[in-house]
């Protein structure tokens, strides 16, 4: 569903105004910096797209509609460019690199012990989406992480509603049990 | 194995990836720019396109054409 208060920030880009860029830009750049690093698990190449997504942005931002979803719309341009990006490498390069440790910030856990596994439910988690196939990656990081709707992921992919379904069901198969074995690797360990 | 709903609550909560702030600086700068490239700008900017993508190819349109005139006229001239 779109936000409310998004549309005087579109009229803000239609008319050229920077200071509706910025507003846009902070309301969004961790987002999609964040899921272009879990895309394609290598911070350079995410810096690279980062900065395509929201040049693509500002160059468009006259053609905007009216009632142009922003959120939908970047990730949309994002995932695009990571895509392209891919077809060009002519290798699924973030199936072989690790997603580096030290990329994303663990989320706060208010006592150091609770810190201590919630990082390493975190990491967990971080590398078993790094080591899903990227068609269940990007569905579980639009609809799981990002939070948008089924239908709105479905039309950011470019497929129908019920081939979301069926991919978003597969992929969270997929997180579950590369998480289980993660958790037996660490067990036996 | 962990329940979906854990999944999902576990997903939601992965915190977005602040970039580099020399990046962050560098993509605003250069999208401030496009903004404005793509927004009309100044009138010198808009003056420059203007002279780019019509006034160019209109005078190298009217040097092609009266250089080949020039150069027929020349020839049955020069054949009579």
């Amino acid at each position: 569903m779109r936000d409310p208060t998004e549309r005087p920030l579109v009229d803000a880009l239609r008319r050229g105004d920077a200071r509706g860029f910025d507003a846009v830009y902070e309301r969004y750049h961790r987002r999609i910096h964040g899921f272009l690093l879990r895309l394609s698990g290598r911070r350079d190449v995410a810096e690279d797209l980062f900065q395509e997504t929201f040049l693509k942005l500002a160059r468009n931002a006259p053609k905007l509609d009216e009632d142009t979803d922003l959120a939908a719309w970047l990730f949309t341009v994002a995932r695009n460019a990571w895509v392209s990006h891919r077809r060009w490498s002519m290798l699924d390069l973030s199936r072989l690199v690790a997603i580096e440790d030290d990329v994303l910030p663990v989320a706060r856990a208010p006592d150091p012990d609770a810190r201590v596994d919630a990082a390493r439910n975190v990491e967990r988690l971080e590398r078993a989406l790094a080591a899903l196939p990227a068609a269940s990656r990007e569905v579980l990081l639009l609809v799981g992480v990002e939070g948008f709707d089924q239908e709105q992921a479905a039309t950011m992919l470019g497929i129908t509603y019920e081939a979301l379904r069926q991919r978003l069901s597969r992929a969270r198969s997929q997180l579950a049990q590369r998480l289980a074995m993660v958790e037996t690797k660490e067990a036996l360990a | 194995m962990t329940p979906p709903e854990d999944l999902d609550r576990d997903l939601r909560a992965l915190a977005p990836g602040e970039p580099p702030a020399e990046v962050v600086g560098r993509v605003r700068r250069l999208a401030h720019a496009e903004l404005e490239a793509a927004t009309g700008g100044t009138w010198l900017t808009t003056a420059v396109r203007a002279w780019n993508r019509v006034g160019l190819p209109a005078a190298l349109a009217v040097t092609v054409v009266g250089y080949l005139s020039w150069a027929v006229t020349s020839a049955s001239a020069l054949y009579r």
